[in-house]
């Protein structure tokens, strides 16, 4: 795989469970060696043989990477020192970084004490501290209230906004769709298409996106519609089948009979515009939830 | 805003060990583990194993044969006021004597059987020992008493018939058997060492290593799987994607790990010095000698978390062999009695060699020339698994 962030851009990265995200993102941060290739980030190598390399990314894991028994202060001033940060750099850094991510004045309480989004959002800071040239963030919404969520989202967009890269993996379509520039998607440890999300649903063509809502065996529903001649994808989502198809007026009816023969009670058929989830059907013929 | 200039790998061992060190010292876990509880199991099995100065017991003697032969026992105890530490009170019957083991009055007594004076002249009845088998020391004391008595009446046959072979005419003097069964019955001496520890065992000064030892495992392996910890935690991965190399972050962990073990030996050792009197020797072979066990136990528990797959399998097996290489290594018994077999074993663990060392030392040996081979082989058990231990230790990717 091979692709570029440039500065001020938001690169999605999407695939599901499985499909190398974190493998790229270890790689990426110079933690773990490339089979083959280079890194590189602010013009400057990134491998575990080059670690100098790696001070200017911020890594943002999905797992709140935080001591809980220490206060974000001290969670941020130890992060800041390995960054090479010291003295009064340091102090302003912390203070400034809790200022952004809006927990100035819960700063020296432990990270233990905090809400979920509170520690999502310490969680970013530690990433932010040392003003990095690129942000990777790991699914940095996965568990968070809503409330938090769209204040995470925020934050990353005008992170964006400030002229730094960001690379943003997710599981959430609508998140990618609307933080990202471009978008790459993976499966199987290749990156199987990039562009923007225009240029992503321009690869489908013409193809229609029928979404059944139905009650019952959907993966039977989903195979059975997989061997219709008329049928290009099918997949499995959040209580649907979502079907990509070349002339959705002949396979509606196709299709509700396909379902019926699998034991599904269809509950609505709507034909929907295309969008990311479609493409990624498209390619990789699995929902991304899969 | 200058852009950070990245940290050595020096400097980054120690803003790690730093953060190790303060997360140990505020959850108090290694207050506790690395210094009140050793001090304080080192008081208490000193107290168990070592009060042989303070130690007393009576000892019950049942004479049915109704001769002189329990005179000694008894004379002993009189006589011997606040020196002796063994009594021996005179018990009407065998009866009596079990019925007071059984109801803990008694630990142990010695029953001269009914004609056993006679008895010697031809084939000697045998002298019984009834015994608690809950009161170890004092039952041990019974027996040696009761072999003591029976080598002192050989003794005096021995002696007798030499002097008939010497000269038949003395086995017709009138009296003879008596004279023998006198001289039997002279006092024998009733050592209480023999039965504990040897002349100069301070127990403190014993057990104070030992059981730093035993927790400097439990201390050092809790800090030894930080790494697993952090791992699973998500913490290590952070670490690692900053600008720093892997060596630093385990030279850190490393680091953090030795100093928690030697702060917790040499607060036991200044305590238990200065409260409890013990004498751990000269100080600079004292401090050599810590060194090298703090080392040699940091090693085995950085092996251990290297082969360890998980959290509670490094825990697990570190509290196996801190208390297996306690057992085996002498951590709860006095040097020299381990069966051979155990003796030999015991050479593979870092708790006998430092135990040998700290005795020796204790025992007034001086310089660190004297405890070398202990030293040598502590560091040597610590460069080995600690290097094996760091190769095998996994960081794991973010």
């Amino acid at each position: 795989m091979s692709f570029t962030i440039g500065m001020g851009e938001t690169y999605g990265l999407l695939g599901p469970n499985g499909a190398g995200k974190t493998t790229t993102i270890s790689m990426l941060c110079g933690v773990l060696e490339a089979d083959a290739g280079t890194v590189e980030v602010a013009g400057r190598p990134v491998s575990p043989r080059h670690p100098q390399g790696r001070g200017a990314i911020g890594y943002v894991p999905q797992d709140l990477a935080l001591y809980p028994d220490l206060s974000a202060r001290e969670n941020l001033r130890f992060f800041g020192r390995l960054q090479g940060l010291a003295g009064a750099q340091l102090d302003e850094r912390v203070a400034s970084t809790l200022e952004v991510v809006g927990l100035a004045d819960r700063a020296d309480d432990r990270i233990d004490a905090y809400s979920g989004g509170m520690k999502r959002r310490a969680n970013i800071a530690a990433g932010l501290l040392h003003e990095p040239r690129l942000l990777v963030l790991d699914e940095p919404t996965v568990g968070v209230d809503p409330q938090s969520r769209t204040a995470i989202l925020d934050a990353v967009a005008a992170l964006g906004g400030e002229g730094l890269a960001v690379l943003y993996t997710t599981h959430y379509m609508e998140e990618a769709e609307r933080l990202c520039d471009r978008i790459g998607i993976m499966d199987a440890g290749r990156l199987v298409a990039e562009g923007t999300r225009r240029e992503l649903i321009a690869r489908l063509g013409t193809a229609s996106h029928v979404r059944i809502d139905g009650t019952g065996s959907l993966d039977a529903f989903a195979d059975a519609a997989r061997r219709l001649d008329i049928v290009q994808h099918a997949g499995v989502g959040d209580g649907t089948v979502d079907v990509t198809v070349a002339e959705p007026r002949r396979a509606i009816a196709a299709l509700v009979e396909a379902a019926e023969r699998a034991g599904v009670e269809v509950g609505s058929i709507e034909v929907v515009e295309p969008d990311l989830e479609t493409v990624f059907l498209h390619l990789t013929g699995k929902a991304l939830r899969d | 805003m200058s852009s950070p200039r990245p940290l050595t790998a020096l400097a980054a061992a120690r803003v790690v060990a730093q953060l190790q060190l303060r997360r140990r010292l505020r959850d108090r876990s290694a207050l506790i583990q690395g210094v009140l509880a050793p001090i304080l199991l080192a008081v208490i099995v000193s107290a168990a194993f070592g009060g042989e100065r303070s130690f007393s017991t009576t000892i019950g003697v049942v004479d049915l044969d109704g001769g002189a032969l329990s005179t000694p026992f008894l004379d002993e105890s009189d006589d011997a006021a606040d020196d002796v530490t063994v009594q021996f009170v005179v018990v009407a019957d065998e009866a009596t004597a079990r019925a007071a083991i059984d109801a803990r009055d008694l630990p142990a007594a010695i029953v001269i059987p009914d004609g056993f004076a006679d008895s010697l002249e031809a084939e000697p009845l045998a002298i019984r020992v009834l015994v608690d088998p809950g009161r170890g020391l004092a039952s041990d004391i019974a027996r040696s008493v009761a072999v003591q008595l029976a080598s002192s009446i050989d003794t005096t046959r021995i002696a007798v018939a030499s002097a008939i072979a010497t000269d038949p005419s003395l086995a017709v003097t009138p009296g003879i058997d008596a004279l023998a069964v006198d001289a039997a019955a002279l006092p024998s001496p009733v050592v209480l060492s023999d039965s504990a520890f040897g002349d100069g065992f301070d127990p403190i000064t014993y057990f104070a290593p030992s059981m730093a030892i035993l927790f400097a495992f439990l201390t050092l392996g809790a800090g030894a799987r930080t790494l697993i910890v952090e791992r699973r935690e998500g913490t290590l991965a952070r670490i690692r994607a900053a600008p720093i190399t892997d060596r630093a972050v385990l030279a850190g962990v490393t680091a953090s790990v030795v100093v928690l073990g030697l702060v917790s030996f040499a607060v036991v050792w200044l305590v238990t010095a200065v409260v409890f009197g013990a004498d751990w020797g000269e100080p600079l072979p004292v401090a050599v000698v810590i060194i090298a066990t703090v080392l040699a136990v940091a090693g085995i528990s950085t092996l251990v978390t290297g082969l360890a797959r998980t959290e509670a399998q490094a825990d697990g097996a570190s509290s196996v062999l801190a208390f297996g290489f306690a057992l085996i290594g002498g951590g709860f018994l006095s040097p020299g009695d381990l069966p051979d077999l155990l003796a030999r074993v015991a050479l593979i663990t870092p708790n006998r060699w430092a135990l040998d060392a700290f005795a020796e030392l204790g025992a007034g040996a001086s310089g660190v020339s004297a405890v070398a081979t202990p030293v040598a082989v502590l560091l040597a058990i610590g460069i080995v698994t600690g290097g094996i231990g760091l190769r095998r230790v996994a960081l794991g990717a973010p």
